[in-house]
């Protein structure tokens, strides 16, 4: 799969992956994983960054049987941020598509 | 490549940004493995997945890269706390005067202040960064570079520096170091050094002009050096100190290590502590020594000073002493007085070798 497109992509995935719910880090590295292939190590840069920009928020669940695990989830301004994001790329396809079809 | 190894790597390549994503990258990644192992998968499956670890420090935020050197704000009071884990702090003072205390919080704070003229405030810069783990923390000049002086002292050059403008008392740093981090440097060209409370393993103070406070200090291995500054030191604990002065005096008192080996040019010296052997060396300067029990060397050369030795709580020793054109006394605990020219005597147990040389110097050793 292109280098290019999946970069571009990336950050979209995660975001809306968190939509549907709060996930930790492996979570989604091996949900991404199943779709594309990903250097898991890139998914932390991102999620830092969106943490950075307050887009996503962290809290800590203690487990039994492992290790703590951090959650990420969405802050108001992220849910409209993957909203924002969303259209674009909807946006983004659209003209790629017609612009196939020539 | 095993986990371990990986991790390693990634620590390592880490150190370019600061302590707070350090840590963060470094958890994150330690959650990763912990999840996959416990997912059954094996090490190495787990490092295929994460990938090249240079890929992903290219995609790290530049903001969170170490903090630039802050010195180009007019900045004439400054107060602020670092946390983290340092593995040396670097003070830097130039002409101002550096206080350093213990911390009792764990965290390293800077206090500065230049109350000079606005020609002072604008040509001194307070500065501070981390780079690979040490802290650096001080005062800049912000005008051109001059001609480096050099100190030399028996041949070699110990210190040198840039011709400065004075500046007395207007510029203080202070700084509050927690005890843990393993090493401590502090280097002034005019600004004393008053350090107390410090607790660390290496500890190394250089001054040029300034003059060194030392108080209630402990690290294993202590370095002190001044062109014309003194050196007073009252209480610390230490294995190894050395000291050297070119024309500054030096002062020591209830010092406990193993070692001291000082010298001066032409500074005086007065010795009092616990130490299991003394090298000292003068050029003109005086000597005045007083050991305790459990001493067992202790060395004096000078060339035109004077040697006092007080070695009453010793117990016994065997002193040779070598004597120019000075006079040599050397009193038993009986009182009695050997006179000596070149020779050794024993007196007491014997246990301490002591070996005291002037060249016009006097020797007074009491027993």
């Amino acid at each position: 799969m292109n280098t290019q497109f999946k970069k571009g992509a990336l950050e979209l995935c995660v975001l809306s992956q968190l939509v549907q719910g709060d996930k930790y880090g492996y979570e989604l590295t091996e949900r991404i994983s199943v779709e594309m292939s990903i250097a898991g190590g890139t998914l932390y840069p991102i999620l830092r960054k969106l943490k950075d920009d307050d887009y996503v928020t962290t809290y800590l669940i203690e487990s039994e049987s492992g290790p703590a695990r951090k959650y990420y989830r969405l802050t108001e301004k992220g849910v409209q941020y993957q909203k924002a994001l969303k259209q674009e790329w909807e946006d983004f396809i659209q003209a790629v598509n017609n612009l196939m079809r020539d | 490549m095993t986990k371990s190894e990986y991790l390693s790597a990634l620590k390592h390549k880490l150190e370019s940004f600061n302590m707070e994503l350090q840590q963060e990258i470094m958890e994150d990644y330690e959650q990763h493995f912990a999840e996959g192992l416990a997912a059954g998968k094996t090490e190495d499956e787990i490092i295929e997945e994460l990938g090249s670890i240079e890929d992903m420090i290219q995609e790290l935020p530049e903001e969170d890269m170490k903090q630039e050197i802050q010195a180009m704000d007019n900045v004439s009071r400054k107060n602020s706390t670092y946390e983290g884990e340092y593995k040396a702090i670097a003070i830097e003072g130039l002409v101002a005067d550096v206080y350093l205390e213990g911390s009792d919080d764990g965290c390293i704070s800077v206090d500065y202040q230049n109350d000079g003229d606005a020609y002072i405030q604008q040509k001194y810069r307070f500065y501070q960064y981390e780079e690979n783990g040490v802290f650096h923390v001080g005062v800049k000049d912000s005008g051109e570079r001059k001609d480096k002086k050099k100190i030399i002292l028996f041949g070699k050059t110990i210190l040198s520096y840039n011709s400065m403008t004075q500046c007395n008392g207007n510029i203080q740093l202070t700084v509050r170091i927690p005890a843990g981090i393993p090493r401590v440097e502090a280097v002034t060209l005019s600004g004393d050094l008053d350090v107390r409370g410090v607790r660390t393993n290496q500890l190394e103070l250089k001054t040029t002009s300034g003059d060194m406070n030392l108080d209630d200090m402990e690290s294993a291995g202590m370095s002190f050096q001044t062109a014309s500054g003194d050196i007073d030191l009252t209480g610390a604990r230490a294995e190894t100190v050395r000291m050297q002065t070119a024309s500054g005096d030096i002062e020591v008192s209830d010092l406990t290590a193993a070692t001291l080996t000082a010298g001066t040019g032409s500074g005086d010296m007065e010795i009092e502590g616990s130490l299991e052997e003394y090298i000292i060396k003068t050029g003109s300067g005086d000597v005045e020594l007083k050991a305790e029990s459990g001493v067992r060397r202790i060395n004096v050369t000078t060339g035109s000073g004077d040697a006092e030795l007080d070695l009453t709580r010793v117990g016994g020793a065997e002193v040779h002493a070598t004597v120019g054109s000075g006079d040599c006394a050397i009193y038993g605990a009986d009182g009695e007085q050997h006179q000596v020219t070149c020779g050794s005597i024993t007196v007491g147990n014997g246990d301490c070798k002591v070996s005291v040389r002037t060249g016009s110097g006097d020797v007074e050793v009491r027993c």
